[in-house]
């Protein structure tokens, strides 16, 4: 059956399936991953969206000259550079995290979900207190949002090239913490899984407090990929931890396979079984605890109930650095007087 | 201990939540070193404020300049983490300097920030703090042991061979310099001696103070004496006038337990503190403008607005500085903290 015939599209750019009904990784189209009726396309935005969509993001319903006229600065409508990281972390401090995973493994639905928490008040017990990134959030999550016409919620794929970062800070019980969350192409990381020096596609490693490495549970549902998705993200750690230029010894990471209302209980149990290779793997080359988790960051049934959300949050929240047991002045053992303390 | 080698390690994992490149991490350090050498009394106050992220001016201004001279950023406006873990890990390095004459008010200021509920940006430093006071004490107490031998001293002063004058010149030696130098070697030795007794001496004061349980100024047992402001306030002044050699041990806040008694897990307020302190008599503090000596800045608050509305005080005090009168604390940490004035102002 040809694609024509099936009606069936590839999204990948460089699979020629649509034209010679070949996939590029040989994968049948009723089992690849990336293919989709093209019914179901939605890429083309209805005549009546189209009308209404703005060049600029609508939701903050103001324009850019009301913006600029009232002097309050929303941030640009990119996320930040590294070196505009580096003046806020000045002011604000920083917790950086490093969101990675294959494309498509759900990294900026993360950051957009994560975010989009706050349009509706506190979460989790944590309040908004601020971003220099509102307008690049508001912007990836633009697609999302029912009124772009769109008949089920996507996320615009990352189009940044460099090392950015989208910033959150956040109070929970009078602490205030600042968040700079990376937003990096998949392409950043499968470069890295392919040998190239992290330090290069990721130059921020280092700097990395805390690493979450995300799993796409979709390819989890197909046997033809699974083995190859869990391979790929222990290719991946290996990759992030490989090298003075990566993450630090003692980093905890976070594995998260997403995607998981997709997921049935038979799959999430191979999962659990065969992540194993890769918590082992994370461990040996040096990465700090090491957590798994489940996400579902943007349910089918309810796009607007995100499961698992708010322990990754809690997760990033904690403050798990060791506190240095500070290495105290021996204490003599001839003179009480001044040796003990009493009446405590 | 901690020591130099210890917080050098520390100080790029401390930085490091102020920015997300290396770019400021070498000017940091290098403003670091200055800070900590040229840091005075005056500013060493301000310093460890900025290091509890209490925005105070003249530090922050203080640190940013040093910052501006080793080539980093000079927006003061934007900078505030940075500074705040900048001042911290200065007050780190005097902290761990044997030699710093600001080691122990540092110390003490730091506990003082402590008592006041304010968090510094890096999470080790009030450990840091309580283990050099308690070096400082330490060090400022040593036994000089073992002593010289007096007799292998002055052998060694006899044994000497006596310096030949030059052919023909006229012979310049003293007649009475072995003598002499048996009278140095002698008075040095009873100088130390001297020394150990006054410590024994203090110590002996400070235990029998605690164990009769009785107030020498006061003339009656402590457990008589009320209300509790007022038993805090004086015992922390008497024991602080029995020691004289700074900083005290950890061991006098034992004393002034014994001295509390029962009372010594009672709740007061620190402005019920501040007007028992202003009520009593021969107390040795001067007022202050430094918030990190709460009960010294809310009394000369309280002496300067002593004909003003009742409360008025306070309303200044909340204004000025982190400081509420309405906290409540424990009274021996209260006893505690007013006796770390009595210190900070005797080590200023």
């Amino acid at each position: 059956m040809t694609a024509t015939e099936s009606a069936v599209v590839c999204d990948q750019p460089d699979c020629q399936f649509a034209a010679t009904g070949i996939c590029r990784d040989g994968i049948p189209p009723e089992s690849c991953p990336n293919t989709s009726s093209a019914d179901a396309q939605m890429e083309e935005p209805d005549e009546e969206a189209a009308a209404t969509e703005p060049e600029e993001p609508a939701s903050l319903e103001r324009t850019p000259e009301a913006r600029a006229d009232d002097g309050v600065d929303l941030g640009g409508d990119q996320s930040l550079s590294l070196h505009e990281a580096d003046s806020l972390a000045h002011q604000y401090g920083a917790t950086v995290v490093l969101v990675a995973g294959e494309e498509k493994s759900g990294k900026t639905t993360l950051l957009v979900e994560l975010f989009a928490r706050f349009l509706h008040g506190r979460f989790d017990g944590y309040a908004f207190a601020g971003s220099a990134t509102l307008d690049a959030f508001d912007a990836r999550h633009f697609e999302a949002r029912v009124k772009s016409g769109h008949s089920h919620p996507t996320t615009k794929r990352t189009q940044e090239e460099d090392m950015r970062l989208l910033h959150l800070r956040l109070v929970k019980s009078a602490e205030q913490r600042a968040l700079m969350l990376t937003d990096v192409k998949g392409e950043t990381f499968e470069e890295v899984m392919h040998g190239q020096p992290v330090g290069v596609q990721i130059p921020i490693a280092p700097r990395v407090d805390k690493a979450i490495v995300l799993v796409d549970g979709r390819k989890v549902r197909d046997p033809q990929v699974r083995q190859i998705v869990i391979r790929n993200a222990r290719t991946l750690i290996g990759g992030l931890f490989g090298t003075a230029e990566g993450l630090r010894k003692g980093t905890p990471v976070m594995i998260v396979v997403t995607k998981t209302d997709l997921l049935g209980p038979a799959e999430l149990a191979w999962f659990d079984d065969n992540v194993r290779s890769v918590v082992e793997l994370a461990a040996n080359r040096g990465a700090g605890p090491v957590e798994l988790h489940r996400l579902a960051a943007r349910p089918h049934e309810d796009p607007e109930a995100p499961i698992g959300l708010e322990v990754i949050l809690r997760w990033i929240w904690e403050d798990d650095a060791p506190r240095a047991t500070v290495p105290t002045s021996a204490r003599p053992d001839d003179r009480v007087f001044w040796n003990a303390v009493i009446g405590e | 201990m901690v020591d130099q080698a210890y917080v050098d390690n520390k100080i790029d994992e401390w930085l490091r939540p102020a920015t997300t490149t290396e770019d400021v991490i070498p000017a940091s350090r290098d403003t670091i070193t200055s800070a900590a050498q040229q840091a005075t009394g005056e500013i060493a106050s301000a310093i460890v404020a900025v290091a509890h992220n209490h925005q105070e001016g003249s530090g922050r201004a203080w640190l940013n300049a040093l910052l501006e001279q080793h080539g980093a950023s000079s927006d003061l406006t934007r900078n505030d983490e940075l500074l705040a873990r900048i001042a911290a890990c200065t007050v780190a390095r005097i902290l761990v300097n044997e030699t710093s004459s600001l080691r122990g008010r540092v110390g003490l200021l730091v506990q003082s920030a402590a008592f006041l509920g304010l968090t510094p940006v890096v999470a080790e430093l009030p450990s840091i703090a309580d283990d050099a006071v308690f070096d400082a004490a330490r060090r400022a107490r040593t036994r000089d042991v073992p002593w010289p031998s007096t007799a292998d001293t002055i052998q060694e002063i006899l044994d000497r061979e006596p310096e030949e004058a030059a052919e023909g010149a006229e012979d310049e030696s003293d007649p009475d310099e072995a003598l002499k130098a048996v009278a140095a070697a002698v008075d040095q030795l009873f100088e130390k001696l001297d020394r150990r007794v006054r410590l024994i001496d203090e110590e002996y004061n400070a235990l029998w103070w605690g164990f009769t349980k009785h107030s020498s100024r006061l003339e009656q047992p402590w457990s008589t004496v009320e209300p509790t402001e007022r038993r805090l306030v004086y015992a922390a002044c008497e024991l602080a006038g029995l020691v004289q050699v700074l900083p005290g041990p950890p061991t006098m806040r034992g004393l002034l337990a014994t001295a509390l008694g029962d009372a010594g897990g009672a709740t007061v307020a620190i402005r019920a503190v501040v007007e028992a302190l202003a009520a009593a008599t021969g107390i040795e503090l001067d007022a202050t403008s430094d918030p990190l000596m709460p009960f010294t800045f809310c009394l000369g608050k309280l002496q300067e607005l002593a004909n003003a509305d009742p409360g008025t005080w306070e309303a200044v005090v909340r204004g000025t500085s982190p400081i509420d009168p309405a906290t409540e604390v424990s009274a021996l940490a209260a006893s505690a903290q007013v006796y770390r004035e009595l210190e900070l102002r005797r080590l200023a």
